[in-house]
């Protein structure tokens, strides 16, 4: 659980098809998070691990995250290469392609259209719902 | 590249990865364990405890898995090999009612796809043995054979155009049982990225 999760009141647990629902849900953004993560510029695992947890609700285990990356690799999006860093660690960081840049933007856009569209139609439920 | 972390957990860790990832090429399998131990000796700097950096990972059949899975997926994506597409439904299957449904419909598929080709090829060499039987005035699903005349009291409803049907209907299901698997697997795909639970 991301320490965002962890927050939700002990008293008011999600019900379990909720819940359910909400990992499926964080699972479909993973993807365009990891590209939003390398908009600005080249990242390596640990680092993208690490931006994820402080910018976003979505926390992945870390062991997912490297095949996931080498799957993004694999499709084209990203491209890798490896650095020797200060303390000796190799890190492989990671940059978008253009490819990896045409569909981060083509996700961000139908993310935003979408969630817009359903915040309208929602905000009347979440007003009365308080 | 200079390997810091030498702590006998993590070699064991690895080495257990690198033998999970056994049928993969030998360069990637060192690129991967390169970039896990680099992730492990920078995580662990901070508290000088590898066996935390090593739990946060999971198990190596786990992550060994999501590799394979990964790796067998993309092949699969651009292949027309029934058996590389069979094999990565078996990968994804990962125990699920519906993974082994979605590989026993795409096996049925297959044969299918198979099977008619195969007769069309065979009523050219045995034009007398095969054939789509239907029985005159009843309602029932025509049958096809490929070793000799259909039950008595039925006959033969498309002769030689068994051949062209055959192939035409062998290439359509040939190419929406692929179409099939592979959303099956970009589905599976998706829905098995992981988070924290």
């Amino acid at each position: 659980m991301s320490s965002k999760q962890a927050a939700t009141p002990p008293d008011s647990p999600l019900p379990d098809p909720v819940e359910k629902w909400e990992v499926q849900l964080r699972k479909g953004c993973l993807e365009l998070a990891i590209l939003g993560a390398l908009w600005s510029g080249r990242q390596y695992g640990l680092a993208i691990l690490r931006r994820l947890e402080s910018e976003s609700d979505l926390v992945l285990s870390e062991g997912t995250v490297y095949p996931l990356l080498s799957r993004l690799k694999s499709d084209g999006l990203l491209d890798s290469e490896w650095v020797e860093a200060e303390g000796g660690h190799p890190r492989k960081y990671y940059r978008l392609t253009p490819a990896g840049r045409r569909r981060a933007v083509q996700m961000a856009r139908l993310w935003s259209r979408f969630s817009a569209s359903l915040g309208e139609l929602l905000s009347p439920l979440l007003k009365e719902g308080r | 590249m200079n390997h810091p972390v030498t702590d006998p957990a993590v070699e064991r860790y690895l080495d257990r990865v690198r033998a999970l990832l056994r049928g993969m090429p030998g360069p990637e399998v060192e690129e991967i364990l390169l970039e896990l131990r680099g992730h492990i000796g920078e995580r662990s700097e901070s508290d000088g405890n590898p066996e935390a950096a090593l739990r946060a990972l999971g198990e190596p059949a786990d992550l060994a898995r999501q590799y394979q899975s990964e790796r067998a997926a993309t092949r699969a994506e651009c292949t027309r090999s029934p058996i590389v597409i069979l094999h990565t439904l078996l990968m994804l299957r990962r125990g699920r009612f519906t993974g082994w449904a979605a590989l026993a419909l795409t096996a049925f598929g297959y044969a299918w796809a198979f099977a008619l080709a195969g007769a069309a090829i065979e009523k050219i060499l045995s034009p007398g043995d095969v054939g789509l039987w239907s029985r005159p005035g009843v309602a029932s699903f025509p049958r096809l054979t490929v070793d000799g005349p259909g039950p008595l009291g039925t006959r033969e409803i498309l002769g030689w155009w068994l051949v062209p049907a055959g192939i035409v209907a062998s290439v359509v299901l040939f190419l929406l049982t692929r179409q099939f698997a592979l959303w099956w697997i970009r589905r599976s795909r998706s829905s098995r990225d992981s988070l924290p639970t």
